[in-house]
């Protein structure tokens, strides 16, 4: 389909003669029948524009999930050479840095729960700040909030927030290493000291959902995954300190091409080399944007651990909720992936993607190692999310890399002009889900309808041997921003 | 003349902003970020002053915009009144006037988290001016 060539039954090539500027070809991961949304979006274009980046490696990617967002498309991934010139961009991470899932399993089946859904829910939502002017009950004085920006999730487990076995569940033990908080503008502290613990709103949300497919036997078995058994997942990020922390790169690393000598076709590219100050400040800021998400994350599971042993009346060990993973799919990271035959250190920008890496990497937890990285992708509200392993053909083809979650086909606008929430409530009893939402117009837009099938979004990764289908997950129950 | 208009992006909010001059321009673009949060209950009235510079007219727009998600997450307050001076095109002084959300008696609605550059402009029209902006929620 112009202006791809089909490479594979799920993958497709853009030229180097898309547009003029292309340091690599595009690569975009997708089955036939997605490409028809795909071609008549906006984000082949960002595809070719992130190809523009200097020192960039091998190809622009897409995963299936792709769409226009500003700068990269959501679900592109690309990675830079440091030694080549390459580039660090805030707009290949976007403005919710690590913002990302986790999920928890309980030892809770389906008949333990369906029957107080809505007091469960209805717990949830009041223990769980979210939406737009809600804030945390935990409001930080400046020393711990940077202490927060270098420590992670440690930081949380420090605090009585979940424990220090869940730090080994999470993508690089829930803190990045090299976070800098001297250069953190004092509006990013400001606006991140009352968010931790607070889900925020648009497509972020936390689900009580059922086990009710598994492909997989034995990676089920090694995450504690079983037929029946209920999940809860947590979709966020770094709330307004990591808006605050892209917002203020951006206008340092906008003047960069220009002091460096390069040109983007996009401003909202803004890049500088890694090696170059700029670079490196963004990259120290971005980590500790990233240890805040680890921490938020963590602060809300615990609080929804806690919402349930009350609601349930139910003690911990009844209740048995464990991390099974927690995966960043808005984050820059260097890497050590093999190119052109020899091993290169690269940096990974995924901006909606995520890390999927095979059995036997070193930084899969040993509990995973021989099943690969569990990868947490969340569906629509209405229909299922998925847990699938990281295969090796990611790290092949992907730099350990895919989708994130089902991607939009239907803009916000187009949801709110085209459904409404009392039908969308509805909608959702029908299907079995009690859902809650601080604002009638964001749920609208997150309705099912707005949404690709994610599942036809992991088949694709699936079929192209990224990552394999572990099991699916129906909601019960949703909380909304 | 119409304030402002959204217009379609998959994942974001697009919106033209017009106005017959650059002032009008910049209060309509405004309009529009507190529109797509909420419709708002005002308490605790507030006045402030604040002068803004840019290296272009549309950095501008996204510093303006940016000043008043700041102050709209950090303090809770949406502004209504504005009286903006452009000593240039890339610098202004604004009076404004405006209230703290009484959240718990507003309908929200998305949280805008920020200004983005892509495709952004401010141009001159033969009508006055006219902006494009997306907003990421």
């Amino acid at each position: 389909m112009q202006p791809l060539t089909k490479i594979t039954d799920v993958l497709w090539e853009l030229p180097l003669t898309y547009k003029a500027g292309m340091r690599v070809c595009g690569r975009v991961y997708a089955s036939e029948a997605m490409l028809r949304h795909i071609v008549g979006d906006n984000c082949l274009e960002q595809v070719a524009n992130v190809a523009c980046l200097p020192g960039i490696q091998q190809y622009s990617l897409a995963m299936p999930d792709i769409h226009w967002g500003y700068g990269f498309p959501i679900g592109g991934v690309a990675a830079t050479a440091p030694d080549e010139g390459g580039v660090i961009s805030p707009g290949g991470v976007g403005y919710d840095i690590n913002c990302g899932v986790r999920l928890m399993r309980t030892q809770l089946s389906r008949e333990d729960v369906a029957p107080k859904i809505h007091d469960l829910v209805s717990q949830l939502f009041r223990d769980i700040p979210c939406g737009l002017g809600e804030k945390s009950d935990l409001r930080l004085a400046r020393d711990d909030e940077r202490q927060v920006l270098v420590q992670g999730a440690r930081w949380a487990v420090k605090r009585g927030f979940g424990k220090a076995d869940d730090l080994e569940f999470i993508e690089e033990g829930g803190c990045m290493a090299e976070a800098e908080s001297s250069n953190i503008t004092e509006r990013a502290l400001e606006r991140g000291a009352g968010q931790v613990g607070s889900l925020g709103s648009g497509n972020h949300f936390l689900e009580v959902q059922v086990v009710d497919e598994i492909f997989d036997d034995t990676a089920a078995q090694t995450m504690g995954l079983f037929l029946g058994g209920v999940t809860v997942m947590i979709h966020c990020g770094s709330r307004g300190f990591g808006y605050q922390v892209c917002d203020d790169y951006l206008r340092v690393l906008g003047r960069a091409p220009e002091k460096y000598g390069f040109r983007l076709p996009d401003r909202q590219l803004a890049s500088a080399p890694i090696q170059s100050p700029e670079g490196q400040e963004y990259l120290a800021a971005m980590r500790c944007a990233a240890n805040y998400a680890f921490a938020n994350r963590q602060v809300l599971a615990a609080k929804a651990e806690r919402s349930f042993l009350h609601a349930l009346g139910i003690s911990p060990n009844a209740l048995g909720m464990e991390l099974v993973y927690d995966v960043p799919h808005n984050i820059a990271k260097f890497e050590e992936h093999m190119i052109n035959g020899r091993p290169r250190r690269v940096c990974v920008h995924r901006k909606g993607a995520t890390r999927s890496f095979p059995p036997n990497h070193p930084s899969v937890p040993a509990r995973y190692r021989a099943v690969g990285q569990p990868v947490l992708v969340p569906g629509d509200m209405g229909r299922y999310s998925f847990v699938l392993a990281g295969q090796p053909q990611a790290m092949a083809q992907t730099f350990g890399t895919v989708c994130h979650g089902a991607g939009r086909v239907m803009s916000r606008s187009q949801a709110k002009r085209e459904l409404n929430f009392d039908q969308l409530r509805r909608d959702m009893e029908q299907r079995g889900v009690v859902m809650m939402a601080r604002g009638r117009g964001t749920a609208v837009e997150e309705a099912s309808a707005a949404y690709k099938d994610v599942a036809e979004v992991v088949n694709v990764v699936d079929a192209a041997g990224l990552a394999k289908k572990v099991c699916r997950m129906r909601p019960i129950g949703v909380v909304k921003g | 003349m119409k304030a402002f208009e959204f217009f379609e992006h998959t994942a974001d909010i697009g919106v033209r902003a017009f106005g017959r001059t650059l002032e009008e321009l910049f209060v309509n673009a405004a309009r529009a970020l507190y529109e797509i949060q909420g419709r708002f209950d005002l308490a605790d009235r507030r006045m402030i002053k604040i002068e803004l510079s840019a290296d272009s007219a549309d950095e501008l727009l996204v510093r303006w915009l940016s000043e008043l998600l700041y102050r709209f997450s950090t303090e809770g307050v949406c502004f209504t009144h504005f009286r903006l001076q452009f000593i240039e095109p890339n610098k202004l002084t604004a009076q404004m006037e405006g209230g703290v959300v009484d959240f718990s008696h507003s309908e929200v609605s998305e949280e805008v988290k920020a200004v983005t550059y892509h495709q952004l402009s401010v141009q001159q029209t033969a009508d006055g001016w006219t902006a494009t902006v997306i907003f990421d929620v």
